[in-house]
C-alpha cells in the first residue's frame, strides 16, 4: 500500500472509531499510529478500545508492546500475563515475559519462564543467552554471606518456614510467595498443575496492596492487614509487609482458618527474614 | 420492596454490618445500596470493584480460577465482596466493623443469594 492509500485507510479506520467507539478498527489504527511513531495516540486508542473489547488478545499484545517500548516493563509484563491467560500458547508473549523477567533482574522467576519459552523456540539465541545469564546470576547469588557494599541478591532462597510449608502438600498447600512492591518474586513458589505460577501471580498482584490501602484509607479503616480471596479451585491469603507482600495459596478444600493461621506464622517469619536482609 | 433490597436488608441484620450494596463488577457503579449514614457508597463500590478485578486478573493469570469471594481486613473494619453465579455480573459488597462475626456474614450472604429466584 502506498502512502496516500495508507493515509486514506487510516482516515477510514479513524472515522469508524469516531462513529462507533466499539468498532474493532481501533486495533489497526493504533498499530498504524505506533508504526508511524505516534505511540501516545496508539496507547490512548488501545486503552479506549479495550474498554469495549477487554478479552481481545491482539489488543493486549499491542498494549504490551507499547508499554515495553516506553520502557514501562512492569505494565508490559502485566499485559503479557493477560495475553498468556487468554491464549496460553502465544509464543511472543511467553518469550517477552521471560525476557522481561530477566531484564528486570528477577533471575529466580526468569529461569522457569525462559526454559518454557525455549521449549517453544529452541534456537532463539536471545533466550539461550538470557537463560545462561539468569542461571549465572542465581549461582552468583547463592553464597549466603556477602559484603555490605554489594547490591542485594536478585533472588534469595526462601526462608526456612516457606520451605516448610511447601513441604506439606498433604495439607493442600499450593505455595507461599514473598513479593516486593514492584511485583517481583523475592522468595517461594506457587505450584499450579505442576508448574510454578509465582511470576504470573506476582506481576498481576502488583498494585493490589495500593488498591487495598486506598480503599481502607478512603473508608477511614486505617491500614489493611489481610486480604482473603477464594476461587472454585483455591484460597489465597495476602498480607502486607514493609515494601513487600506475602501470598499463601491453598487448594479450595483447605479450611480458610487453617490457611490464615499458616499465613500469619509465615508473615512473622518473612518479616524477620526481610529485616535480616536489610541489615546485611 | 425489591428482591435485591430485601437481600441487602437481611445481610445488614448481622450485628456489626454497616451496610451492603450490589455493585456492577465491570465499572464499579452502585446498582442497589442499603448503607448506614457516613459510609461512602460510590467510593466503596468503585474501590472494591477495582480490587476485585485486579484479583480476578492475577488469580486467572496464575491459573487459580476466577475469584468468587474477597475479604479485606483493616485495622478499623472489614470489607467483603462476593460474586456468586446467581448475581451474574454483580458483586455483593458488605462493609462491617472489625469485630463482626465473619462467618455469620458469609453464611447470611450465601443463604440470601441462594434464595434468589
Amino acid at each position: 500500500m502506498n502512502r496516500p492509500e495508507h493515509l486514506q485507510q487510516m482516515r477510514r479506520w479513524s472515522e469508524e472509531v469516531a462513529r462507533d467507539p466499539a468498532s474493532l478498527s481501533f486495533l489497526p489504527l493504533a498499530d498504524a499510529y505506533r508504526a508511524s511513531g505516534r505511540a501516545d495516540v496508539a496507547l490512548r486508542l488501545v486503552l479506549r478500545g479495550l474498554e469495549h473489547h477487554s478479552e481481545n488478545v491482539d489488543a493486549h499484545v499491542l498494549l504490551a508492546r507499547l508499554y515495553h517500548e516506553r520502557g514501562d516493563l512492569l505494565r508490559a509484563m502485566d499485559e503479557w500475563g493477560i495475553v498468556l491467560r487468554l491464549e496460553p500458547e502465544r509464543v511472543e508473549a511467553r518469550r517477552a515475559l521471560a525476557l522481561a523477567l530477566y531484564a528486570q533482574g528477577n533471575a529466580a522467576a526468569a529461569v522457569p519462564q525462559l526454559e518454557r519459552a525455549l521449549q517453544l523456540l529452541p534456537a532463539d539465541a536471545e533466550l539461550i543467552q538470557a537463560l545462561q545469564g539468569a542461571r549465572a546470576a542465581l549461582q552468583a547469588a547463592a553464597p549466603p554471606a556477602r559484603a555490605a557494599s554489594e547490591a542485594p541478591p536478585i533472588a534469595a532462597p526462601a526462608p526456612p518456614e516457606l520451605d516448610g510449608l511447601l513441604a506439606l502438600p498433604e495439607r493442600g498447600v499450593l505455595g507461599a510467595v514473598l513479593l516486593d512492591a514492584g511485583g517481583r518474586v523475592l522468595a517461594g513458589e506457587l505450584a499450579v498443575e505442576g508448574e510454578d505460577r509465582s511470576a504470573e501471580l506476582a506481576a498481576a498482584l502488583r498494585g493490589a496492596s495500593d488498591d487495598a490501602a486506598l480503599a481502607a484509607r478512603h473508608l477511614g479503616l486505617g491500614a489493611w492487614t489481610s486480604i482473603l480471596l477464594e476461587t472454585p479451585q483455591a484460597t489465597v491469603h495476602l498480607s502486607p509487609l514493609p515494601e513487600a507482600m506475602l501470598a499463601v495459596a491453598g487448594e479450595r478444600g483447605v479450611p480458610p482458618g487453617w490457611l490464615v493461621r499458616q499465613a500469619r506464622r509465615l508473615r512473622t517469619a518473612a518479616a524477620r527474614w526481610l529485616g535480616a536482609e536489610e541489615g546485611v | 420492596m425489591s428482591t435485591l433490597s430485601e437481600l441487602l436488608r437481611r445481610v445488614n441484620r448481622v450485628p456489626g454490618v454497616k451496610g451492603s450494596m450490589l455493585v456492577a463488577a465491570e465499572d464499579g457503579l452502585v446498582v442497589e445500596a442499603d448503607l448506614m449514614i457516613g459510609v461512602p457508597g460510590p467510593a466503596l463500590a468503585a474501590l472494591v470493584a477495582s480490587l476485585f478485578n485486579r484479583a480476578r486478573r492475577s488469580l486467572s493469570g496464575a491459573r487459580l480460577g476466577e475469584p468468587t469471594f474477597l475479604q479485606v481486613e483493616a485495622e478499623g473494619g472489614i470489607l467483603f465482596a462476593a460474586a456468586p453465579e446467581r448475581l451474574g455480573d454483580l458483586l455483593l459488597v458488605v462493609a462491617a466493623e472489625a469485630w463482626v462475626n465473619v462467618g455469620l456474614v458469609r453464611l447470611e450472604a450465601a443463604r440470601v443469594v441462594g434464595a434468589l429466584p
